[in-house]
C-alpha cells in the first residue's frame, strides 16, 4: 500500500465514495473522477481483502455482510468498466479491480470450502452424542445446535450449525453473483462428495466387484445383503433428505437448477453405490437359498426409491427410473425363476430310500419351512408374479397378431376370481409335493406304514399351512377341509389295516357251539391275537409319529377300538379257563397292559424296551 | 438359399427335429456376422487405411476422441445385437453342449462380467473427466474476457491448475490416493480435490488385471472345429475385450500399468484386421504415454492437458496489458478449449451409453444363461418351469405363421420343450430385443429409382409383415432404408439384398414405445395396449417397462432420416 495519501481518512464504506461509484454503475456516462474514486475504493478494498487473508481480520457473521457488499460493488463495477474497455486508464482499472474481485473471490472460495469442510468434526460429535446418549458432558463447549439436532432430525443439516447455514448461504451468494458458480458448485459438489464417501467407507459394508461376488460364496453375500438393505434404507430416509435440505439451504438464494444438479449428482453417487451391488447379487447364480435375500432387495429398492424419486428433478428423475425399473425387472425375474425352481427341485427328489418309521420326510419339511418363509413375503411376491405375467403378456401381445384381446381380460378376471398366479403357484408346488410323497409312501412295504408316512407328512404340512395366517388364507379353507378329510381317511384307512385282523381275534363268533364254549377255538384265538398284538407292537412302536397331538389321537382311537373289545372279550371267556397256569398262558394281557402297550405304540425308539418286555 | 423355395407348404417349413445341423443359411449368417464385425470395426479406423464409401457421408472422427468411443461403442452395441441374434437366440442348447462351446461360452459370459466392472470403472472416470471439462470451462470462460486483467488470468490459471494435478494425480497410482489427495490439498490453488476412484471398487481392483484377466484365457480356436459357432463366440470375445481395453486406456481407470501389453490378438483371421490396425495405433500412443507418465489417451484429455500448460505458462509470465502477439496466441488457445469443451459434452451421452452397454451385457447373459440352463434342465429330463409344451399339430401349422410367432417369441420367457425350425427362417426370433421391442433399422442401400425402392419395400415388408412392422421408410437420395417394427432383421437383411447386393445394416436401434420424447410415435400399438398402458402408471416406477434404458436414448447417429414428400410410408 504505497499510496495512501488521499484515501487514509476515507472508509471503504464511505457514503460518497460508495455512492460515486454506485453512480457509476447505474449510469452510462462516465463521470468526471471516477477512476479516481474506482482507484481509491480498491485500495480499500484491497486493504480488507488483505486482512482477511492474513487473519487479522475475523470472518463473523456481521462483517461478512459489508464485505459481501464490497464483493458486490466490485463486480458490478468491473461490468460497468468494460464498457470503456478501449480506453487504457479505463482498462488498468479493470486490471486492478479484476485482480481485487478475483482475489476476494478466491477468499470467499477458501471460506467456503473451509466452513463445508468443518462438517466432520461436528458430524462426527453429533454421532458421539448419539451413540453415548448424551450421557457424557465431556463436551463442555456450548452447543446450541446439538439440541434440536437430537430432538429434531428436520433441523439437522448433517453437523452444520444455524451459523455456518447462514454463512454458506451468504457465500454461495456472494460466489454465484461474482460470476464464480462453477467453483462453487464444484467445491460443494467435492465437499459433499468426499462427506458422502467417508461415511460410506465407516459403514460396516464391504465393496466387491460385480467379479468377485461372481466367485465368492454365498454366505458372506448373505450378510452383506443384509447390511446393505439397512444401509440403503438409512441412506435413502435419512441421508439423501438432508443432503437435499442442506443443498437447498445453502443455494436458496440462487436458481434451482444449481441444487437440483448438484443434488442430483450426488443422489446418483450414492445410488450407483448401493445398486451395483444389488445389480452384482442379481447376476450370481441363481439358487433357492437365495431368494429371501432377493426379496429382501426387491423390497428395499421398491420402498426406497420413491423416497428419494421425491427429491429429484426431472431429468435426474428419469435415469433414476429407468435403472431402478431395469434392476426392478431383473430382480422380478430373478426371483420368479428361483421361485419356479423350486417345482423341480421337489420333483427331482425322488430317492429311492423311505424315512424309517415313516417320519416327515426331509423334503416335506423344507418345502414347507420355504413356502412358509416365502408367505411372509407374501405380497411382495404377489407383486412380483404380477410384473412377471405382464411381461409374458405383453411379449406375446406384442408379437402374437392373431392374440385375442378378450383372452387377457379373461386371464385377469381368471386372475381376480381364482387369485393371483402367486396363489396358483403356491397350489401347484403344494400338488407336486402331495404327489412325491405319494410315490414316496408307495416305497413302504408295509401298507400300514405307509398310511402313517401320509398321515405325517399330510399332519406337518397341514399344521405348517395353519401355523401362517398367510399361508392359510392363500391356500383357503376348501384346501384345508381337503388336507383335513384326507387325514381322516388315512386314519381310517389305517385303522382297518392294522387293527381289523386283531379285533376278528376278539370276536365272539364261531366260538360257541350250542351255547358251549369251544376251548381249543377259544385257546388258538388267545394265541394268535398274542401272537399278534406282540407284533404289532413290536413294530408298531418303532414307527414315528413327532406330532404330540396326532400321536394321542392315534393312541386314544386305538384303545377306543381294542380295549373294550378286549375287555368284553375276557370278561366274557377268561373264566373259560382254569385258574392258574391256562389263565397266566393264554391271558397275557390285561386291558390295563393293553393300555400300556398301545401308549408305547409310534414312540420311534420304544423297540428294545417293546421287547425286553 | 435358392429364392423359390418358400412357397412350399407349412409343412416342410416347419419341421422338428432333435438333432442339430448347421444349416447352409446359417453358416452365411455366421459369415455374415464376422463381415459385420469386420466392417464396423473398419469404419472406426482414422481415414488413411480405409477409404470407404461410407467416409464420404461420416468422416471418422479422431481416433479415441469422445465422438470416437461413442462410435465403438454403438459398433459394438450392433455386433451384441447381432451375436446375439445369430450365436444365441431361438438355438437349441444343445448346440453349447458340444466340446469346445460348453468351455467357450461359458468363458466368454465371464468375461463379460468382468467387463461389466469396467464399465462401471469407466462410468466413474467418466465423472472424472466431466469435473476436467468443468474446469476448463472455468478458464476460457475467464480467459474470454476483454481486456484480459489480472484477475480473469489468476482465475483461469487456478482452475487450470486443479486441472493439472488433477490429471497428474490421478495418473499416479491411484491406490495410493490418500498421500495424492494430500498432495492436491497442500497445493493451495485447487478447487475441490476429487477421490475421484477411490470408492468404486476395493483398492486393489486394477483395471489392466481385469483386462489381462479377460485376455489371457483368449486362446484362437485351431483350423477345422466341428461347429460354426466357435469362431463367432471366440470373435464376440475379442470385441468385448478389445472394447474394454480401448475404453480403460482413453479413459481415467483405477490401475492401469502394462496395459498395452495386455491384448494379443489373432492375426490369422479376416476380421481381426481392423482391430488389430486400431490396436497398433492405440498402442503407440500408449508406449508414448507410459513413458511420460499421463493420464488417459483420451484425445479431448491429452489436448486439454497440452493446452493447459500453455496457458498456464501464459499466466505465469503475465503482465498488463498483455502483448497483442500473446493475445492473438492465447486467444487461439482458448479457441481450441472452447472447442475441446463443446467436445466433452458429449461426456454425458457416452456415459450413459456406458450404462447402457452394462445393461445390454447383463441382459444378454442372462438370455444366454437362459439357453444354457435349458439344455440343464433337459439332462435331468424334466419339464421345463411351468410352461406347457406346446404341441405341433396338423392345427398348429394351419395357423403357421402366427402361431409360430408366438411360440419363438416367447421362446426367451417361455421354455417350450419343442424345436420349430421353420426353413425359412423368417420365424426367427427377433434379434436384437427379446421381449419383441419394436426396433428400428437401418439398412444402408443403393435405390436410386423409384422401382427399385418399391421392390425392396415390397421385400422387406413380406418378410417382416409376418412380424409388427410399423413403417418402412426409404429416403430421397435412396441410400437409407428405415424399417421400424418388430422383426427380423437378419432375415430382412438377406431379402434386401436380392433387390440391392450392397445392402448393409447400418443401425439397429430400439424404439421406445412410451418415451415422452419419442422421434417415432408409434400409433400402430395393438389397441388393446393402449387401455392397459392407461391404467399402469398408478405406481409409476415399479409397474413393468420393457429393459432397456429409457434415458440412453439413441442417437440418431448416422444419418437421419428426413421427413420429405418423397418417402414412402407404409403403415
Amino acid at each position: 500500500m504505497e499510496a495512501d495519501q488521499d484515501p487514509s481518512n476515507l472508509h471503504l464504506h464511505d457514503d460518497t465514495l460508495t455512492q460515486q461509484i454506485d453512480r457509476f454503475i447505474s449510469s452510462h456516462d462516465p463521470p468526471d473522477h471516477i477512476l479516481e474514486s474506482v482507484q481509491c475504493f480498491s485500495l480499500l478494498f484491497d486493504e480488507e481483502v488483505v486482512q482477511y487473508e492474513s487473519g487479522t481480520k475475523k470472518w463473523t457473521l456481521h462483517e461478512t455482510s459489508s464485505f459481501l457488499v464490497s464483493v458486490e460493488r466490485t463486480s458490478k463495477l468491473l461490468h460497468s468498466l468494460s464498457r470503456f474497455q478501449s480506453q487504457d486508464d479505463y482498462a488498468a482499472a479493470i486490471n486492478q479491480i479484476s485482480g481485487i474481485h478475483q482475489r476476494a473471490m478466491s477468499f470467499m472460495e477458501d471460506e467456503f470450502k473451509s466452513i463445508l469442510d468443518d462438517y466432520q468434526t461436528s458430524h462426527d460429535r453429533d454421532q458421539k452424542n448419539l451413540d453415548e446418549a448424551a450421557s457424557s458432558p465431556s463436551d463442555d463447549q456450548p452447543q446450541p445446535d446439538d439440541q434440536p439436532v437430537d430432538d429434531n432430525s428436520k433441523d439437522n443439516f448433517l453437523g452444520y450449525s444455524d451459523d455456518m447455514i447462514s454463512n454458506l448461504k451468504k457465500l454461495a451468494k456472494g460466489l454465484i453473483g461474482g460470476g464464480h458458480q462453477t467453483e462453487c458448485s464444484e467445491l460443494y459438489f467435492f465437499v459433499r462428495r468426499n462427506a458422502i464417501e467417508h461415511n460410506l467407507k465407516l459403514l460396516p459394508f464391504e465393496k466387491f466387484s460385480i467379479d468377485e461376488m461372481q466367485k465368492m460364496q454365498w454366505e458372506p453375500i448373505e450378510k452383506e445383503v443384509s447390511a446393505w438393505t439397512k444401509m440403503f434404507k438409512d441412506f435413502t430416509t435419512s441421508l439423501l433428505p438432508s443432503e437435499r435440505r442442506l443443498v437447498d439451504a445453502v443455494f436458496s438464494s440462487s436458481s434451482s437448477a444449481i441444487s437440483d444438479s448438484l443434488f442430483g449428482n450426488l443422489a446418483r453417487i450414492v445410488l450407483f453405490y448401493f445398486l451395483t451391488f444389488a445389480e452384482g447379487v442379481m447376476m450370481t447364480k441363481r439358487a433357492a437359498e437365495k431368494l429371501f435375500k432377493f426379496l429382501d432387495i426387491y423390497e428395499a429398492l421398491r420402498d426406497s426409491i420413491p423416497q428419494v424419486e421425491k427429491y429429484l428433478s426431472d431429468d435426474w428423475l428419469l435415469q433414476l427410473r429407468s435403472v431402478a425399473s431395469l434392476i426392478n425387472n431383473m430382480l422380478g425375474d430373478a426371483i420368479f425363476t428361483i421361485f419356479g425352481e423350486l417345482e423341480n427341485s421337489i420333483k427331482a427328489d425322488t430317492g429311492k430310500t423311505p424315512v424309517p418309521g415313516g417320519a416327515v420326510h426331509p423334503l416335506t419339511r423344507y418345502t414347507m419351512n420355504y413356502l412358509k418363509l416365502a408367505c411372509e413375503y407374501r405380497d411382495t411376491l404377489q407383486q412380483v408374479f404380477r410384473e412377471h405375467k405382464k411381461i409374458i403378456d405383453r411379449a406375446d401381445s406384442a408379437t402374437g397378431s392373431d392374440w385375442d384381446p378378450s383372452s387377457e381380460e379373461v386371464t385377469q378376471n381368471v386372475d381376480e376370481d381364482h387369485g393371483s398366479s402367486f396363489q396358483l403357484q403356491l397350489g401347484r408346488v403344494m400338488d407336486l409335493l402331495d404327489a412325491n410323497l405319494e410315490a414316496k409312501s408307495k416305497l413302504y412295504k408295509d401298507p400300514s406304514l405307509s398310511l402313517i408316512f401320509l398321515m405325517n407328512n399330510g399332519r406337518y404340512i397341514l399344521q405348517k399351512t395353519k401355523g401362517t395366517g398367510e399361508m392359510r388364507s392363500l391356500m383357503g379353507d376348501p384346501w384345508v377341509r381337503k388336507r383335513s378329510s384326507d387325514l381322516r381317511s388315512y386314519h381310517t384307512n389305517y385303522k382297518r389295516e392294522t387293527w381289523t385282523k386283531l379285533l376278528q381275534c376278539l370276536s365272539h363268533e364261531g366260538l360257541s357251539v350250542n351255547g358251549k364254549v369251544m376251548k381249543p377255538v377259544l385257546k388258538e384265538r388267545f394265541k394268535s391275537f398274542n401272537a399278534m398284538f406282540d407284533e404289532i407292537h413290536r413294530t408298531q412302536s418303532t414307527w414315528v409319529v413327532s406330532d404330540e397331538q396326532l400321536q394321542s389321537e392315534l393312541r386314544v382311537s386305538i384303545s377306543a377300538i381294542v380295549i373294550p373289545a378286549y375287555r368284553s372279550f375276557m370278561g366274557r371267556f377268561s373264566q373259560v379257563f382254569t385258574p392258574g397256569r391256562q389263565t397266566e398262558k393264554y391271558i397275557k394281557y390285561q386291558p390295563e397292559d393293553i393300555e400300556t402297550c398301545i401308549e408305547e405304540l409310534f414312540d420311534g425308539n420304544a423297540a428294545q424296551q417293546g421287547k425286553k418286555r | 438359399m435358392p429364392p423359390t423355395d418358400n412357397q412350399g407348404s407349412f409343412l416342410n417349413r416347419i419341421s422338428i427335429r432333435r438333432n442339430q445341423v448347421v444349416y447352409e443359411h446359417e453358416i452365411e449368417d455366421l459369415e455374415q456376422f464376422q463381415k459385420h464385425v469386420a466392417d464396423r470395426l473398419s469404419e472406426l479406423l482414422p481415414p488413411s487405411s480405409h477409404a470407404d464409401e461410407l467416409a464420404a457421408v461420416d468422416p471418422p472422427e479422431t481416433l479415441l476422441s469422445i465422438a470416437w468411443f461413442r462410435r465403438l461403442l454403438d459398433a459394438f452395441l450392433c455386433c451384441e445385437a447381432e451375436f446375439k441374434a445369430v450365436v444365441i437366440m431361438g438355438r437349441d442348447a444343445a448346440n453349447f453342449a458340444k466340446s469346445p462351446l460348453d468351455r467357450l461360452i461359458p468363458e466368454h459370459l465371464d468375461r463379460t462380467v468382468k467387463a461389466l466392472d469396467i464399465c462401471n470403472a469407466i462410468t466413474h472416470g467418466i465423472d472424472l473427466l466431466l469435473h476436467w471439462q468443468k474446469l476448463a470451462q472455468i478458464a476460457v470462460d475467464s480467459l474470454q474476457q476483454r481486456p484480459i486483467g489480472e484477475g480473469h488470468v489468476k482465475r483461469a490459471r487456478k482452475a487450470l491448475n486443479t486441472l493439472l494435478s488433477s490429471i497428474t494425480i490421478d495418473d499416479k497410482e491411484n491406490h495410493h490416493h490418500g498421500k495424492a489427495a494430500a498432495a492436491a490439498a497442500k497445493d493451495h490453488a485447487t478447487i475441490g480435490n476429487l477421490r475421484s476412484l477411490s470408492y468404486c471398487f476395493a483398492r486393489s481392483w486394477s483395471a489392466s488385471k481385469q483386462i489381462q484377466a479377460m485376455s489371457s484365457n483368449l486362446v484362437a480356436p485351431r483350423g477345422g472345429e466341428p461347429t460354426g459357432l466357435v469362431i463367432p463366440v471366440y470373435l464376440m470375445s475379442f470385441v468385448l475385450v478389445f472394447v474394454m481395453w480401448a475404453m480403460v486406456a482413453a479413459i481415467p481407470c483405477q490401475e492401469r500399468t502394462g496395459l498395452g501389453a495386455h491384448l494379443q490378438l489373432p492375426k490369422q483371421f479376416q476380421w481381426a484386421h481392423p482391430m488389430i490396425g486400431l490396436q497398433e495405433k492405440i498402442g503407440e500412443l500408449w508406449k508414448k504415454k507410459e513413458k511420460k507418465g499421463r493420464s488417459g489417451l483420451l484425445d479431448e484429455t491429452q489436448r486439454l492437458e497440452k493446452l493447459g500448460r500453455n496457458i498456464v505458462e501464459f499466466a505465469d509470465g503475465f503482465t498488463f496489458p498483455v502483448e497483442a502477439e500473446k493475445a492473438a496466441e492465447v486467444e487461439e488457445q482458448v479457441a481450441e478449449m472452447v472447442e475441446i469443451c463443446q467436445k466433452m459434452e458429449e461426456l454425458v451421452p457416452l456415459q450413459l451409453q456406458v450404462r447402457e452397454l452394462f445393461h445390454r451385457i447383463v441382459r444378454s447373459r442372462a438370455e444366454a444363461l437362459d439357453v444354457l440352463d435349458q439344455m440343464s434342465e433337459r439332462d435331468r429330463s424334466l419339464p421345463i418351469r411351468r410352461y406347457p409344451s406346446c404341441i405341433v399339430s396338423q392345427k398348429c401349422i394351419t395357423f403357421s405363421f402366427a402361431l409360430c410367432k408366438r411360440v419363438f417369441s416367447s421362446s426367451y420367457k417361455t421354455y417350450i420343450n419343442i424345436d420349430i425350425v421353420v426353413q425359412n427362417r423368417s420365424c426367427r426370433l427377433l434379434p436384437t430385443s427379446t421381449m419383441g421391442e419394436p426396433q428400428k433399422v437401418i439398412f444402408q442401400v443403393c435405390l436410386h429409382d423409384c422401382r427399385s425402392q418399391r421392390k425392396a419395400m415390397k421385400a422387406i415388408s413380406k418378410v417382416i409383415g409376418e412380424f409388427w412392422i410399423n413403417s418402412i421408410e426409404v429416403d430421397v437420395d435412396g441410400n437409407n432404408l428405415t424399417a421400424v417394427g418388430v422383426f427380423d432383421l437378419i432375415c430382412g437383411h438377406r431379402k434386401l439384398k436380392k433387390v440391392c447386393k450392397k445392402t448393409k445394416i447400418k443401425s439397429v436401434e430400439i424404439v421406445k414405445p412410451e418415451e415422452p420424447k419419442k422421434e417415432e410415435p408409434k400409433k400402430e400399438e395393438p389397441k388393446k395396449e393402449e387401455p392397459k398402458k392407461e391404467e399402469e402408471p398408478k405406481n409409476p416406477v415399479w409397474h413393468y417397462q420393457p429393459p432397456y434404458n429409457p434415458c440412453y436414448m439413441p442417437q440418431p447417429f448416422y444419418v437421419a432420416v428426413e421427413e420429405t414428400p418423397h418417402c414412402c410410408v407404409i403403415f
